[in-house]
């Protein structure tokens, strides 16, 4: 074994150790370990390896938010098409059946199914058509991959004059599909809320607005809506789910809620 | 058929990037991120552009890296708003390879800046100073009112309808004013165009191999990127600066340098760093009499200038700005009084989160490793470049430090003038361990704030734009980049360290290198990815907040640039509806202690804080005082300081929580905020401690 490669072993292995000190086991922290190995394994240009460290560097930065994983799988699978050495593979599919049952990200079987079924091929042409094959099932099936995490975007409440404000504008799209507007310890007679809609090829409504059991629906271009004694927190939610060549957005512009 | 074969063989890398071009766009939609009107077609109008000037050539083997990791991550892109930025920012890299291929073809390095174009015609916001140029533009060829006629006067003009901008500069942009903000923006990319020229030719006359490569590097390297094109005169400066440089090293007539220091000077006071290291590295390459009588004929011919400006300009150069005492107890009261804070806006320049050339620009690492060597090798371009360089940085460091670090400005910006001179170095450094993966970390920012530009506007706050845009506010990697703003001293000093580390063994050529780059990065990441225990009030997430406000309300740092003890901002809880609500931390202890440094204004009654969680409360009620202004802020101006939120000495309160008898959040809410007939009665939070 040469001394890179050993250089880089025992590289891996202080990066594991050091994982498992600061944030104890579990299956992404393995994950983690098994990717660092993998790394150390990598046969072929200098890049490939600056890239997947590069990736797992992401991850471990966000480890406890939901960006956490989403590095390393990009990672893994990267580096399953362009490492040359088939031990780092498998350890890199290793790390994708971690990623699996930590279960953060919804939607990976195909990947990871992909990942093992190139491990063992020599032709990087392959590797690459079966990956290819494997991302385009992941969509296929369950669409584009999400965390199980659920976010929104609070948007900060000001006081004024004659009640609530919430006066800094924000967008809503797949990424980031529901704002919420919070009123804490005041009663608002009447909200009034601006927001627009587009990115759809059709007229019905992009999302909702949501306050207690009342719904509004948001529809392509610009709305006004006014709500009676909302009931908090208000939410503006996106309804439609991934479809290709659709791109979904709410853009809120601003809500007055009066005493 | 053979000859399509060999068309197809000979013109690979144009038919890639032609198809990668189209990928892009149809991935894009597929996928269905973000923008796909702009983002969506500026991308991969980038790649079909690089596609049409490629000409003959095979595929960078970079460029498919790039691509697959933009295919992969454009999957994930809706499981995290930072992952849409990482996806959007692989897309655009993937072409530079590709640029640095065309750079060493006949009109490369021009042929190389062009896929950019429309990315910074179209993207960037006309903000800053960019309107306030723009309006001197419009005066000196119109006396109307025009479209730019609302930004004709600004904060720190000497005069009224007396710009404290010079009009060389604005004069220059006249061609581009008919196309407005894109005819404004065209002619400073020609300025950076005729500057990139200029730094080839040099290189080129230096004897640097790789001089068309590094040019290309050049622009896109600058330091924080993406200035490339605004209305700034950055680049017009660095023009006319290698073109004295360029002069002197070909045709060695002093005549050049002397009209281009003259010049600089009219372009911007501020580039009379880069006038006085010409005329220094003027005297110091001349030989014979000429090295005792030139210094003597500069002198005269500034003091000729000085008169010319006080008798016939009545001023209008220099004396009106700067001909009066205030400018004057500046000059003479920064060394005596302002020694540490001169020393730390120089540790900014390189470490400060938002202004520091190392998290925006890490190459510069490997320039400055290789300026013993670039000495050695080629003493002569060391010094035309180096000199003009160093004393443009010190004038910087020295006449402005209290707006130096964290400035509300493109990263680098000021520190352009700084380029050729570590581009020069870089070179000699390009083939040792390490300075690649320096080089392509700096591309990726570079190519992040190509298609975010936004990212690079920060507001010495001690946040930055593209730190918080990535990972959120959620997360602990603030609490481990040093920031001038947020002054941490071990944590500033332990990152001037890792960068010195990093500086020595490049010059060394350690093999060490790598590994060393490799454990710095990834020991921040893992600390950065612990568990958030303390919190910077102001960046407080809507989530914790019930309200509260920032004080002050505005982000432009205008208005805190006369804070003397702290320029950070402060969450203000002025209304008994405020409260801040916070998880607590896990913990296997019995009890917490939370500390909590504020400030309270009082005005009437006494004011306080209440820290609840679940049954168990506890509140402490303090006043703070006004601290005395400092020295030299009282000789300059005999201040002495009013009673305002900045003015007051922050208190640091404790509380040991016992974690067994709470719920898992606690609140911290004001008491004795009610009443009182002040605008500024209130607590101003500062920060949250879990220990």
């Amino acid at each position: 074994m040469s001394h890179i490669r050993t250089g880089n072993l025992v590289f891996a292995l202080s990066v594991s150790v050091g994982v498992l000190i600061l944030h104890g086991f579990s299956f992404l922290a393995m994950a983690v370990c098994l990717y660092a190995a993998a790394a150390a394994l990598i046969k072929g240009p200098r890049a490939v390896t600056v890239i997947v460290v590069f990736l797992g560097g992401l991850s471990l930065l966000s480890f406890g938010g939901s960006l956490g994983p989403l590095p390393l799988t990009a990672g893994i699978a990267f580096a399953a098409v362009f490492s040359l050495s088939v031990a780092s593979r498998y350890l890199f599919f290793l790390s994708a059946a971690a990623v699996l049952i930590e279960g953060a990200i919804e939607g990976m079987v195909p990947l990871t199914a992909a990942v093992l079924a190139a491990s063992p091929v020599k032709n990087d042409k392959w590797r690459a058509i079966i990956l290819a094959g494997g991302l385009s099932a992941v969509l296929i099936i369950s669409g584009l991959p999400s965390t199980k995490a659920c976010r929104s975007l609070v948007l900060q409440e000001a006081l004024s004059e004659e009640g609530v404000v919430w006066k800094e504008p924000a967008e809503l799209n797949l990424g980031m599909p529901e704002l919420l507007l919070q009123a804490p310890g005041i009663d608002v007679a009447c909200m009034t809320l601006r927001v627009s809609a587009g990115g759809v090829r059709d007229t019905s409504p992009v999302g909702y607005v949501t306050s207690a059991d009342r719904t509004f629906p948001v529809y392509p271009g610009e709305n006004t809506l006014i709500i009676e004694e909302p009931e908090f927190p208000v939410s503006i939610r996106i309804s439609r789910s991934w479809k290709p060549f659709y791109h979904p957005v709410v853009h809120f512009h601003f809500a007055e809620g009066l005493l | 058929m053979n000859g399509l074969r060999r068309f197809a063989s000979d013109r690979s890398g144009m038919i890639f990037h032609a198809i990668s071009s189209i990928l892009i766009f149809f991935i894009w939609r597929i996928t269905g991120m973000p923008s796909p009107g702009l983002l969506g077609r500026l991308v991969p109008l980038s790649w079909m552009i690089t596609a049409l000037v490629y000409g003959r050539g095979g595929i960078p083997r970079l460029s498919v890296y790039l691509l697959a990791v933009f295919t992969v991550s454009s999957l994930f892109w809706t499981a995290d708003p930072g992952f849409e930025v990482i996806s959007a920012a692989c897309g655009l890299m993937g072409i530079f390879p590709g640029l640095q291929a065309i750079s060493s073809r006949k009109f490369g390095i021009v042929l190389a800046v062009l896929p950019l174009i429309p990315m910074i015609l179209l993207l960037v916001p006309f903000t800053g100073d960019e309107p306030h140029y723009a309006s001197i533009t419009e005066d000196l060829i119109s006396t109307g009112t025009g479209r730019f006629s609302a930004f004709s006067t600004q904060a720190g003009d000497p005069l009224e309808n007396f710009s404290h901008h010079q009009s060389l500069y604005p004069a220059l942009m006249i061609p581009g004013y008919v196309l407005s903000v894109p005819g404004l923006r065209g002619m400073n990319i020609l300025f950076a165009m005729a500057a990139l020229l200029l730094i080839s030719m040099i290189f080129r006359d230096s004897g640097l191999k790789n001089w068309r490569q590094l040019t290309v590097l050049g622009f896109l390297l600058v330091p924080g990127c993406g200035i490339l094109g605004l209305v700034y005169p950055g680049w017009l400066a660095m023009a006319v600066f290698l073109a004295a440089v360029y002069a002197s090293i070909r045709s060695k007539r002093s005549i050049w340098v002397i009209a281009a220091a003259i010049i600089l000077i009219l372009i911007k006071i501020r580039f009379i760093g880069i006038s006085i290291g010409l005329l220094a590295a003027l005297v110091i390459e001349s030989k014979g009499r000429r090295k005792l009588i030139l210094p003597v004929a500069l002198v005269c011919l500034a003091v000729a200038g000085l008169l010319f400006d006080l008798v016939i300009l009545d001023g209008r150069i220099f004396w009106v700005r700067y001909g009066n005492m205030d400018f004057v107890k500046v000059i003479l009261l920064q060394p005596l009084y302002r020694t540490p804070e001169i020393l730390i806006a120089a540790a900014s320049s390189l470490v400060d989160i938002e202004s520091g050339l190392l998290w925006k620009a890490p190459w510069v690492l490997a320039g400055l490793a290789g300026l013993p060597l670039l000495k050695k090798e080629n003493s002569k371009l060391f010094i035309w470049l180096g000199l003009p360089a160093l004393i443009y940085f010190l004038v910087l460091i020295y006449w402005t430090t209290a707006n130096w670090s964290g400035m509300p400005t493109p990263a680098g910006r000021m520190l352009l003038p700084l380029l050729p001179v570590l581009l020069a170095s870089l070179a000699i450094m390009m083939k040792r361990k390490g300075v690649r993966i320096l080089v392509w970390a700096s591309l990726a920012i570079s190519a992040v704030l190509f298609t975010y530009p936004l990212l690079r506007f920060n507001h010495a706050d001690g946040t930055d734009a593209l730190v918080s845009r990535i990972f959120g506010h959620f997360s602990n990697v603030t609490e481990w980049v040093p920031s001038a703003v947020r002054f941490c001293i071990p944590l500033f000093a332990g990152w001037i360290v890792v960068a010195v580390v990093m500086i020595i063994l490049l010059a060394r050529k350690s093999r060490y290198t790598e590994y060393f780059f490799a454990s710095a990065f990834l020991v921040f990441c893992l600390f950065g990815g612990l568990e958030k225990k303390s919190w910077e009030a102001e960046d407080l997430p809507s989530e914790y907040r019930n309200f509260c406000s920032i004080y002050p309300d505005e982000t432009d740092p205008e208005s805190r640039v006369f804070w003397f003890f702290s320029r950070e901002r402060m969450l203000r809880m002025s209304s008994p509806d405020d409260a801040v609500i916070l998880p607590l931390p896990e913990t296997e202890q019995d009890s917490l202690k939370l500390t909590i440094l504020h400030r309270s204004f009082r005005s009437g009654p006494p004011a306080g804080i209440e820290v609840s969680c679940g049954e168990w409360r506890d509140s402490v009620y303090a006043s703070s005082e006004v601290m005395e202004a400092p020295q030299w802020a009282v000789i300059m101006k005999d201040i002495q300081l009013s009673s305002r939120p900045e003015n007051l000495r922050e208190i640091r309160t404790e509380f040991i929580i016992p974690v067994s008898d709470c719920a898992d959040s606690i609140r911290i809410a004001p008491l004795g905020v009610e009443g009182g007939n002040s605008r500024f009665r209130g607590i101003y939070l500062d920060r949250i401690l879990f220990r």
